[in-house]
């Protein structure tokens, strides 16, 4: 029960201002998440936990 | 969006046997007209006991189901009543249903706990598993935001808590607001963001500890996070406790408001008590003034008397006095002229007195002779000692202090007694209000007031204490990460994308809230322009709480608002509430024009269809004539009910 569209719009507005560092399409699919999977806490990190371990096997450590 | 499509009731409230309103598939307004005691509130809580398996009564939740049951089914012996309410969600058809019937059908039920209740909600037909049903409900019309569709204008007061400060019941309403604003999902991922990232930094110690340059740090890192972990559940339980103690707070905010205006009088009354007996007491020392005044008022009763006395006796006195005068003069002259015959000389010039001259003189001391007699003599004496008598009993009067004393007392006893005309008052408005009870409320509110402070006060000191903890486990991430090898800088990248991803969501909060602030007051001001009928007042201003104040054209605050002007400004805000709000459905709304004058309520059911595109209202003719909706709604008005009288327990829904 969330404008989803606003609230992330609002969120990318200030990722692009002052978190340049965080992937704008993370915070699409976190609220997408979380819009589906309002009435559960835990699935709803499960799902988190596992986009942000996909985007972080994504990148190179040395 | 949610629809509502037929509510059908059984032996519920005066709805004797099964009853039945249909909702017309078309926007507009659907109107009940009831006179009082119909049933109006009845078929709101009925859809509120349909939906979420409670009534409320007098602003307070209430599951008793004695209480609801149709008497006169009760008594041929149909112990069973129902509610079943059919809409559309999202394409479907559902169908909700609760029946509330005896746990022995062979025995009457009494009380309460006599019943159970039975729940179904069918999708299209079939069945959704009762496991599932709440959460399908939750989704559809949540709870929590239900005050915005289902309300009675009685309640509409409670806005008002919204502009004042520390009100449970306003922060229980901000709560509801945000929710059908859809912040709690904000909200929520931040929980989420903090809870993901803390588990970041347990994961990062654990892969620290397992290589053999970072152990050490490792180790140090494990045990902050534990630390944290131990801190947390403290904290935890404060804020548990926090949430018992504001439920406990909005309880008793909910009972007070009840007999709020019982309070008022009760304090009134105690203040018209000391009253009298502060006034009581001046009237003691002014009556002490006058016994003290009145020792020699005995004399004051005498004066009159005795100055008459003094007046006529001192008149005969005085005469008496010049007669004895005189005698005492001619004494002396007897006695030179007896003096100068006998020695036949003047006494004063010594010249030589003729025969002729003696023979004179003696005629003179003749006449001389006159004395008082022994009658004046007596006379004298009495009157001279009545005079001494008198001016020793004769004494300055008191009589006007005493009268200025007698006045006060009397205006006292005036006032004392139209105090105690205003106490009898008082006391018959406050019949039947336990007074005892009431007082022991307020002074709770009070005491847990003192006690939210103290939590609050605790739950600061406890969070300085895991921001310690936490500033000391992000200086140990930070020396890992220049230690680690590959894995140590994965977790580290993780403990910091969750870092920012939590301050991210907490900074979406504040700007997102104020966005929605903006909207609301932008929409409320023009709702609200629209229902006034004041020229002076130009618009209205959010605060923090979504409390809206009405804005006078020179730019002031309206401070002071009528219940009427309360009513409309709580109306502007759910229509800006229903604007904004991403969830749709039906408002109900029982008695909302009963607090409006003519000019005001006219406005507002012109201005009802741009609210919500279902609307039904539970009206009293006399609060909303057919005539004014018909005119004011038009094409808009949908639907007519009535509910007409059978007898005192029993209604009859009919379609106009």
């Amino acid at each position: 029960m969330s404008d989803i569209n606003a609230l992330t719009k609002t969120l990318i507005k200030i990722q692009e201002d002052e978190f340049p560092e965080v992937p704008p399409n993370l915070i699409t699919e976190i609220m997408k998440i979380q819009d589906s999977y309002s009435q559960n806490r835990s699935e709803a990190m499960k799902k988190i936990g596992k986009i942000v371990e996909e985007h972080l096997n994504s990148k190179e450590f040395e | 969006m949610l629809k509502f499509k037929r509510l059908d009731i059984k032996n519920f409230g005066p709805f004797r046997g099964e009853q039945t309103i249909e909702f017309p598939n078309q926007q507009g307004v659907t109107i009940v007209y009831g006179q009082n005691g119909r049933g109006k509130t009845t078929l709101l809580n009925a859809v509120r006991y349909v939906l979420y398996g409670y009534f409320i009564t007098r602003g307070s939740k209430e599951l008793e189901f004695q209480k609801v049951i149709n008497t006169d089914a009760l008594e041929i012996g149909e112990y069973e009543f129902s509610v079943t309410l059919v809409f559309i969600y999202g394409g479907n058809e559902y169908e909700l249903s609760r029946v509330a019937k005896p746990k022995d059908s062979s025995k009457k039920p009494k009380i309460h706990n006599d019943y159970e209740q039975e729940f179904f909600l069918k999708r299209d037909g079939i069945i959704i598993p009762i496991s599932d049903t709440e959460r399908v409900l939750e989704q559809i019309m949540p709870e929590q935001v239900s005050r915005f569709f289902l309300f009675d204008g009685e309640l509409l007061q409670e806005y008002e808590e919204l502009v004042a400060k520390k009100s449970e019941t306003g922060r229980k309403i901000k709560e509801s607001i945000e929710r059908i604003l859809g912040l709690p999902l904000l909200t929520e991922s931040r929980t989420i963001m903090q809870i993901l990232k803390q588990q970041a930094q347990t994961q990062q110690a654990k892969t620290a500890q397992a290589n053999k340059s970072t152990v050490e740090v490792g180790t140090h890192l494990e045990n902050k996070t534990k630390e944290r972990e131990e801190q947390q559940k403290e904290l935890d339980r404060l804020l548990q406790d926090h949430k018992h103690m504001k439920k406990q707070k909005l309880q008793l905010e909910i009972e007070l408001k009840k007999n709020k205006n019982a309070l008022s009088l009760l304090d009134e009354k105690d203040q018209l008590e000391k009253s009298i007996d502060a006034e009581l007491k001046k009237q003691d020392i002014k009556y002490e003034k006058i016994r003290e005044s009145m020792i020699d008022s005995w004399r004051w009763l005498l004066n009159d008397k005795l100055e008459l006395l003094l007046d006529k006796g001192g008149k005969e006195l005085s005469q008496l006095r010049t007669k004895e005068a005189e005698r005492t003069i001619s004494e002396d002259i007897k006695r030179s002229l007896e003096e100068a015959i006998s020695i036949k000389k003047c006494p004063t010039c010594e010249q030589d007195i003729e025969n002729s001259l003696i023979e004179k003189l003696q005629q003179k001391i003749q006449n001389l002779n006159a004395k008082l007699t022994d009658e004046e003599i007596k006379r004298l004496k009495y009157l001279s000692s009545l005079q001494s008598k008198v001016k020793e009993i004769k004494t300055e009067t008191k009589r006007n202090i005493v009268f200025e004393l007698i006045n006060d007392i009397n205006d006292i006893l005036i006032d004392v007694n139209d105090k105690r005309d205003k106490i009898k008052e008082i006391k018959e408005l406050v019949e039947g209000i336990d007074e005892e009870k009431t007082r022991k409320i307020n002074n709770d509110l009070k005491n847990i007031d003192e006690d939210v402070i103290l939590l609050e006060e605790g739950i600061r000191n406890q969070e300085k204490v895991i921001a310690d903890v936490n500033y000391d486990i992000e200086k140990l991430s930070d020396r890992l990460k220049s230690l680690g090898n590959k894995d140590i800088q994965k977790d580290k990248c993780r403990t910091e994308l969750y870092e920012n991803l939590h301050k991210l969501f907490d900074k979406g909060i504040a700007e997102y809230r104020d966005e929605l602030k903006n909207r609301i007051q932008e929409d409320a001001t023009i709702l609200f322009q629209s229902l006034t009928t004041e020229p002076e007042y130009t618009g209205l201003r959010i605060n923090d709480n979504y409390g809206l104040t009405i804005v006078r054209n020179d730019g002031n605050d309206v401070l002071v608002r009528s219940a009427g002007i309360e009513h409309i400004v709580a109306l502007s805000l759910m229509g800006a509430l229903q604007k904004n709000a991403p969830f749709r459905g039906p408002i109900i709304m029982d008695s909302p024009f009963g607090r409006l004058d003519d000019e005001h309520a006219p406005n507002v059911v012109s201005t009802l269809p741009i609210m919500a595109k279902q609307i039904v209202l539970l009206v009293f003719k006399k609060e909303l004539t057919p005539a004014m909706a018909r005119e004011k709604l038009q094409t808009k008005l949908i639907s007519e009910y009535s509910l007409e009288r059978v007898s005192s327990s029993f209604t009859q829904l009919e379609k106009k």
